[in-house]
């Protein structure tokens, strides 16, 4: 059966230039080995600037890193061109970010049905309307990101996330801008959708306490990635 | 199939996002540049073509060959074969006299023209059509009072040795070249004109083939007798129908030109202006789908679709739009155009259509490939949508070579906006600096204002090199305009000579200076000899050795040689011997006039031989002149010293400006003709009501153009003013809430404007007056003129027109409270 694994040996990364004695080379991540099964759901804690979303985007093939493999639904992504991991990401994968990346131009419906245009996928709007229902917005469809809360948006994000009914979501800092609150509905909605779709999940976060909801849950120090250990913390 | 569902998709998303107005910049932009390229292109197509058609029913057809031979066959029949409408006519002066039947009447001087039935092929209905073997004659209208013609009964007119009955008289806008012209005229049937025994060997006749038709083909066929560069034919046209018309002509030409360039180049910035705004949107949309797993053709081709299809319904209503302003014009300008010939309107739809498309995608061009090349991770690292200054000046290539595929020969217009767009980009980057200085040394919410403006260089940049050039642009065509209308008008003052006496023999000259005088006519005869030349340094001169036309022209003819001691004051000195060289040599001078200098390359110095009727004089040249054609003052090519030795033929002529209440030209031909036969009396005044008309319809379309630019210039104003409105917001949006009173907000907010506008003002007025003075001087040829005020009017006029925009479009964010501005903007 499929497996999707990850071997991230090392990464490193051409940073900016910030300051005249700088050396412009910055290695981020180091002889990072991850391996995610399908169905598992994984969280990465770490600290800002820790290189939590740089090992996000390359388990999501959005990057490459500059050694070593990553290896998405039994593929080498390493080996693929950008279009190809595209293909890849296609067929399975789904994301939500800590700004909600939202069409601030689109309404919460608009926002959702689009990677359903995007693919030509059959039943769009109804799909789409299942999806917001789901996730408690049933009555906001035609508003734009502008006139919902901050846990309204990141709702329509998860709803945009799981209508495609992908094989594995990314999730970055998804409640990193909500309240405490706010963020505990979004986190249990998450877990929710989870459970029910059977999606794999891979959470980066710097929420120790919800890192923990996960069946694994590593931390990401000085560019290692290590079991998480609250003793270490 | 997937491209086809792309292409549904592209089109589902466009219409989305039309109905919330999310493409209205950019669409608005394309509507402005598709209008006023249509009502710009149909007004110009419209005033250009009624003005030539104007012109063509002066000359009687669109073009007209002419020659002192019977012209060859073959132009008719290739003007025949190539579809168009021939007619011939024949012309000599002689002379008319009224057959009594008990004496014989007055003599006067007549052109007669025999012409074939279909003449003329342009006219209004004044011109008589002459049926073949007529034994009628048709005499214009001035020639009834003057030889007291009438139609009932019938005079009876002899012309040479047959008699004609007089048919009826007939008004003629057609006006002829020459001194010939100036006779008033007669017609009879061509194939009766040989009846009349007038031609032959002593006769001047003057051959005409006449033709009409399709503007293509009358091209072709105009193309292909100069081209044969036969030295007997002269060839007229309406495109240019004479000197002194051809150069207002060419300068109206240019003009509209100038403005249809304007308008695509003013609409252009507006798109880019738009574009950048878009690109941070296209971007968020692009790395989102792209991390979605959508490939980059595919992204292309959804992107593609929907700027293609914005473009080609945008363009579409602009068209509309442009044609439909331009219906709504129509009664106007036909109180303008006699008689009104409305351009094409398809062309001119296809052209406007492409233009819009081809605008939007050569200005959104950067932006689009920029945000195509988005990398999905852009999602999670943010990227700079800095949009660097090679981006925009790549954009203002690409517009350029546009503008440069549709207008062959406009070069130097593309070339000035280019060079204008660099230094307008170096003097920006110096204007920056001098802020960021300022800054520092500025307090309160001035240094507010300033730092608004630096906080984002790269668009400030932008922003002023497309107010600046837009300004520029206005400026520009102000500055031209302004020269145009100033120089038709002083070329044409209100005692412009309209009446030439000409042909004066020496024993006539005081009884002419009498009869004038006793008109209440202060004028000087002008002593004249007819010559030609025919040896430059003593080196024989021949027609067949010239490369043009009228190199070739010229020297086949005599020329009207003035002999003064000194050439007319009214006459520009270019360049003069100095009296050293002026010892070197004794033989006597001549002065010469500048494009016949440089027709033939000559200099200072040289000598110049002419033949006066087998007489040969030479003469040294002392100095070139400039003269202006259009004055309608007593120029002349060449001025010689009189040289009391030579028998020179000598005959006087002047001109001057009658006065109508005191006399008409009528009276005084007939008074000239009892007191002093033989010399005549030239009425000008029909060529120059020609010209005046011409010149007011060019004027008009001129300031119609200038006024619908600047209309367009606004709204690229008011898009430069939107394009920084988010960052411009969100710091209001700081500054009230850190409890900033509305009132503070309101004065940083437009103090950015004003500052902006006046900057921009300032770049503009310093570039236009420099261009549009190189302009005046090489390529309208006329006087520049420099206007200190240009500088102080085109800053005050920035500031204020930004202000306003700034107040029109931002007031109702300088009101909301802070969080209604958060809600809407944060």
């Amino acid at each position: 059966m499929d497996a999707v694994g990850y071997e991230v040996p090392e990464q490193r990364l051409e940073a900016e230039k910030t300051s005249a004695d700088a050396t412009g080379t910055l290695r981020i991540l180091k002889g990072c080995a991850l391996s995610v099964q399908r169905g598992e759901s994984v969280s990465i804690i770490g600290r800002s600037g820790s290189g939590k979303s740089t090992l996000l985007s390359l388990m999501a093939g959005l990057a490459l890193p500059t050694e070593g493999e990553v290896h998405l639904l039994g593929q080498c992504l390493n080996r693929l061109q950008e279009d190809e991991r595209a293909a890849v990401r296609a067929q399975a994968v789904g994301f939500v970010f800590q700004n909600f990346q939202l069409m601030p131009s689109m309404t919460a419906l608009e926002n959702v049905l689009m990677p359903l245009e995007l693919f030509q996928e059959a039943n769009a709007r109804e799909r789409a309307l299942a999806a917001l229902e789901k996730v408690g917005l049933a009555e906001r469809l035609h508003h734009r990101p502008a006139q919902l809360s901050g846990g309204e948006q990141q709702r329509v994000a998860l709803a945009r996330a799981f209508v495609t009914e992908p094989e594995i979501l990314f999730a970055d800092e998804p409640t990193g801008n909500l309240d405490e609150t706010t963020a505990g509905h979004i986190q249990q909605l998450l877990f929710d959708l989870n459970a029910h779709t059977r999606t794999t999940l891979v959470l980066v976060t710097h929420d120790k306490a919800f890192a923990r909801h996960c069946q694994k849950a590593y931390q990401l120090m000085h560019g290692r990635l290590e079991i998480l250990d609250d003793e270490a913390e | 199939m997937t491209k086809l569902n792309d292409g549904r998709t592209a089109v589902r998303w466009l219409w989305r996002g039309l109905k919330k107005g999310d493409w209205l910049w950019l669409m608005l932009a394309v509507v402005i540049a598709s209008a006023t390229v249509t009502f710009v292109e149909r007004l110009g197509d419209t005033a250009k073509e009624s003005m030539v058609r104007k012109a063509a029913m002066n000359l009687g057809a669109d073009t007209v060959l002419e020659s002192s031979r019977p012209i060859a066959d073959r132009w008719r029949e290739q003007a025949q074969s190539l579809g168009l409408s021939v007619a011939e006519s024949q012309t000599l002066v002689t002379m008319a006299q009224v057959a009594h039947d008990d004496e014989a009447g007055e003599f006067q001087m007549v052109r007669l023209k025999g012409v074939t039935p279909e003449v003329p092929l342009r006219a209004t209905g004044g011109l008589p059509r002459i049926p073949s073997g007529s034994s009628q004659v048709w005499a214009e209208q001035a020639l009834m009072p003057l030889m007291g013609l009438q139609t009932d009964p019938a005079s009876r007119i002899v012309l040479g040795e047959k008699t004609f009955e007089l048919a009826e008289a007939y008004t003629s806008d057609q006006a002829g070249l020459g001194m010939s012209a100036f006779a008033y005229e007669m017609r009879i049937a061509l194939d009766r004109l040989k009846d009349t025994g007038l031609k032959g060997p002593g006769s001047r006749m003057t051959y005409s083939l006449s033709v009409a038709g399709e503007a293509e083909a009358v091209q072709t066929f105009t193309r292909a007798v100069r081209e044969a560069e036969s030295p007997n034919l002269e060839v007229r046209s309406a495109q240019s129908p004479s000197e002194d018309l051809g150069q207002a002509l060419d300068t109206a030409w240019q003009f509209l030109d100038l403005a249809g360039l304007s308008a695509v180049l003013v609409a252009g910035l507006s798109i880019l202006i738009a574009s950048r705004f878009y690109l941070g949107r296209w971007q968020n949309m692009i790395a989102l789908m792209r991390a979605l797993g959508a490939t980059r053709a595919r992204i292309t081709r959804l992107f593609a679709v929907q700027l293609m299809a914005l473009a080609l319904g945008a363009a579409l209503l602009g068209v509309l739009l442009g044609q439909a302003l331009f219906v709504a014009i129509t009664p106007l300008l036909a109180q303008y155009f006699d008689p009104l010939v409305l351009g094409d309107w398809l062309g001119v739809s296809a052209y406007g259509l492409l233009m819009g498309v081809l605008v939007l995608w050569s200005f959104a061009w950067q932006a689009f490939r920029r945000a195509v090349a988005t990398p999905p991770v852009a999602l999670l690292k943010s990227i700079s949508d800095a949009v660097p200054v090679g981006h925009w000046l790549g954009s203002l290539g690409l517009i350029l070579l546009v503008m440069a595929l549709i207008s062959a020969g406009s070069w130097w217009v593309l070339g000035s906006v280019a060079v204008m767009a660099g230094l307008l980009y170096l003097a920006s980057e110096a204007l920056i600096w001098g802020l960021n200085r300022w800054q520092g040394r500025a307090s309160g919410w001035l240094k507010l204002s300033i730092a608004a403006l630096t906080r984002s260089p790269g668009l400030v940049k932008i922003q002023l090199m497309s107010i600046g050039l837009v300004l520029f642009v206005l400026m520009l065509m102000t500055f031209v305009r302004a020269d145009l209308m100033t120089n038709w008008q002083l070329s044409l003052p209100a005692d412009t000579p309209d009446t030439f006496v000409v042909n004066v023999q020496p024993d006539q000259k005081n009884a002419v200076q009498t009869l004038l005088q006793k008109q209440g006519i202060d004028t000087e005869l002008v002593p004249m000899a007819r010559g030609r030349l025919v040896a430059v340094d003593d080196q024989p001169i021949r027609a067949e050795d010239q490369e043009t036309q009228r190199g070739k022209r010229l020297l086949q003819r005599e020329a009207n040689i003035a002999v003064l001691e000194t050439p007319p004051d009214y006459n520009r000195m270019l360049a003069q011997r100095s009296d050293r060289e002026r010892a070197k040599s004794d033989l006597p001078q001549v002065s010469v006039e500048k494009g016949i200098a440089e027709l033939y390359g000559l200099q200072l110095g040289q000598t110049l031989t002419f033949d006066f009727s087998g007489q040969r004089q030479t003469y040294v040249i002392d100095s070139l002149r400039e003269v202006s054609w259009q004055s309608f003052r007593l120029n002349f090519f060449f001025v010689i010293e009189p040289q009391p030795e030579a028998a020179l033929p000598i005959s006087y002529l002047s001109n001057f400006a009658i006065d109508q209440s005191a006399t008409t030209p009528q009276e005084l031909m007939q008074s000239m003709g009892r007191e002093a036969p033989g010399v005549l009396v030239i009425d000008a005044g029909r060529i120059m009501d020609q010209i005046q008309t011409i010149m007011r319809q060019a004027s008009w379309a001129v300031s119609g153009l200038y006024g619908f630019t600047l209309a367009a210039s606004l709204i690229v104003l008011l898009t430069a003013t939107m394009a920084s409105q988010q960052s411009r917001i969100q710091s209001w949006l700081l500054l009230r809430t850190i409890g900033a009173s509305q009132r503070t907000v309101l004065k940083i907010g437009l103090m950015e404007f004003a500052l902006l506008g006046a900057l921009a003002g300032l770049l503009a007025a310093t570039f236009a007056q420099i261009t549009g003075m190189l302009i005046s001087q090489f390529v309208l040829e006329m006087t520049p003129q420099l206007s200190p005020l240009l500088w102080a009017i085109s800053v005050v006029l920035g500031s204020v027109i930004l202000v306003v925009m700034g107040w029109l479009t931002q007031r109702h964010y300088l009101r909301l409270s802070p969080s209604a501005m958060a809600q809407k903007w944060g």
